[in-house]
């Protein structure tokens, strides 16, 4: 098969930037804007989708490991974590799972988030909930900082060496 | 607790049941209350964005004038106004004779300002109207003319203003979108940066205490936080309606800012999105003409408009490679004390640590929930803009976690 990805994104973008931005000189700004945006987008899946399957694997098992320390946690003070134990344990079934497409390892992602977000919602008050929010923070950093790798194809970053490196590239 | 997602995403297809529970849960001003209500009815009975053409904005644009006047009215000139990533706009010049259609024949170039489906900023286009009538007076703002709250006669609600001439960027750096880490130059930049600080504290020192304006505005009671209160909810809110996925520091977060939120000291009328890339100015001059998009503005807090305009969203690195420049204008801690002197009264450090908590956890809402919604939706004519802004929200929950980790040591 001929036709990767990789190859079908290159040519739009090259007929996009070299062919289709040069005649629009004059156009309104908007049009030119989007049109840079809708580029933008391309390089982003350009630059990405060959990594997505180790990314979001990636991402799954962080907050699988996640989940279960947030359980360890409230376990420890009689805290019921049927829940949490459900998900994580869901969680390392399809990474294993040989079959899985990484679509899976997303939804099951939102899962885990989902469940500990409402375990910390519903803390207000108990024994646990400072060691919790702490913990939660903790965690927070490391994620957010590999969701920022992620992103970086976008320019966002002030400081982009500052950034570590990606986990999700061997 | 429910844990469980449902098969079928409850956020795009809301019941019944889904939006009576998020009214209870999180309790907000009452026009807050009904464009967020109105957002999630939107969503689910459709029909999601559709282009407009300029032709029907010049008809419903005539017939809402005409209706407000009662009179008839010539519009010429029609064409699209780019900019900003909320609002469609048109501008257009007005053949009339006046109000009262018993003056000179003139015209009047003007700016039609409609909501999309969904946006970044649900708002109401009744307070935008409001709150920049309240302040004509001390600010220079664009006129406001007549608003279609409701959609009567528009596909959306909308207003129309008077066109303020001006560059939104600098002619050299004319790429930022939207305005996100505009760099204005030195030169420019120490003509502007005074007017910035002191207009926002003109702004602020606006008394509007037993005056009949800004009837939407839920008025605060000082010495309450529940002005405050509402805030975070309305925030939390947009979240709970929005989101694409959960993130457990934002429940957190949220958490504290209940929690802490200071008691109001003094009411001020807050523009809520002061920063660079939302006012216009004449380079020639170094003159800020207009400041624009006031769809979010609140009464309440001043800290809050301070801490906005410092956020990191909004910086970029001086020419020296080391200073950052808050909204490209000066170091954060220059722009409070600049603002502390045209004030005249000196800032409150809690306030402004809670306010700078409160204002990246908004800006995360904003980004990873209602940007990411609405273009997921196919809410807005500038879809691939929302979705590329909605990216920024990495970096801004990152800045959350190390900002709200300082404040709370």
């Amino acid at each position: 098969m001929n036709q990767s990805f990789e190859t079908e994104l290159q040519v739009v973008l090259r007929a996009l930037g070299e062919v289709v931005l040069p005649a629009l000189d004059g156009a309104e700004k908007h049009v030119v804007e989007q049109l840079h945006l809708s580029m933008a987008a391309l390089d982003f899946m350009r630059q990405r989708l060959p990594h997505a399957g180790r990314f979001y694997r990636g991402e799954l098992t962080a907050y699988a490991t996640h989940a279960d320390a947030v359980a360890d946690l409230i376990a420890r003070h009689g805290g019921g974590v049927a829940d949490l134990r459900a998900q994580a344990e869901a969680a390392r079934t399809l990474l294993s799972s040989p079959t899985a497409d990484w679509s899976d390892y997303v939804d099951a992602t939102r899962r885990l988030r989902n469940v500990i977000a409402c375990v910390v919602e519903g803390s207000a008050g108990a024994p646990y909930e400072a060691d919790l929010d702490a913990l939660v923070i903790a965690t927070a950093t490391d994620l957010h900082l590999q969701s920022r790798v992620w992103c970086q194809p976008f320019g966002f970053e002030l400081k982009p060496e500052t950034l570590p490196g990606a986990t999700w590239i061997k | 607790m429910t844990t469980d997602i449902p098969a079928i995403d409850v956020r795009r297809h809301p019941d019944d049941a889904f939006v009576a529970d998020v009214r209870a849960r999180f309790p907000v001003e009452r026009e807050i209350d009904e464009i967020l209500t109105r957002k999630l009815r939107r969503r689910r009975e459709g029909p999601g964005f559709e282009a407009v053409s300029i032709d029907t904005l010049i008809a419903g644009t005539r017939s809402m004038i005409e209706a407000r006047l009662g009179h008839g009215v010539e519009i010429a000139n029609a064409r699209w106004l780019s900019g900003g990533a909320s609002k469609l706009q048109m501008v257009f010049d007005l053949h009339w004779r006046g109000a009262d259609d018993g003056g000179p024949p003139t015209t009047t170039t003007m700016v039609l300002r409609m909501e999309p489906a969904a946006s970044v900023t649900e708002s109401s286009r009744r307070r935008e109207f409001e709150v920049i009538a309240a302040v004509a007076d001390i600010l220079p703002v664009p006129a406001v003319y007549w608003v279609d709250a409701d959609a009567e006669y528009l596909p959306y609600p909308a207003l129309i203003c008077g066109f303020a001439s001006g560059a939104a960027k600098p002619s050299h750096d004319p790429g930022k979108v939207t305005g996100l880490g505009q760099n204005y130059g030195p030169e420019l930049r120490a003509r502007l940066a005074p007017q910035f600080v002191g207009l926002l504290a003109k702004l602020h020192a606006h008394d509007i205490t037993g005056r009949d304006v800004m009837p939407s505005f839920d008025r605060p009671t000082i010495g309450s936080n529940v002005s405050i209160l509402r805030q975070v909810n309305a925030a939390r809110r947009i979240w709970e309606e929005d989101r694409i996925e959960d993130e457990p520091l934002m429940a957190v977060v949220y958490k504290w800012l209940i929690g802490n939120a200071p008691p109001l000291d003094r009411l001020s009328i807050v523009h809520a999105d002061y920063r660079s890339g939302n006012f216009l100015f004449d380079e020639a001059k170094g003159e800020i003409a207009a400041w624009l998009d006031w769809e979010g503005a609140v009464l309440g807090d001043r800290h809050q408009d301070l801490t906005y305009a410092a956020l990191p969203l909004f910086q970029h690195l001086g020419e020296d490679g080391a200073s950052v420049l808050a909204s490209g204008m000066m170091p954060e801690q220059d722009l409070y004390d600049a603002y502390a002197a045209a004030a005249g009264e000196p800032l409150d450090p809690v306030r402004l640590a809670y306010f700078g908590v409160f204002n990246r956890y908004l800006v995360c809402v904003l980004l990873l929930a209602a940007a990411a919604r609405a273009s997921a939706t196919r809410g807005t004519h500038q879809d691939v803009l929302l979705n590329h802004v909605s990216a920024m929200g990495y970096a801004t929950l990152s800045d959350l976690s190390a900002y709200f980790r300082k404040v709370t040591a």
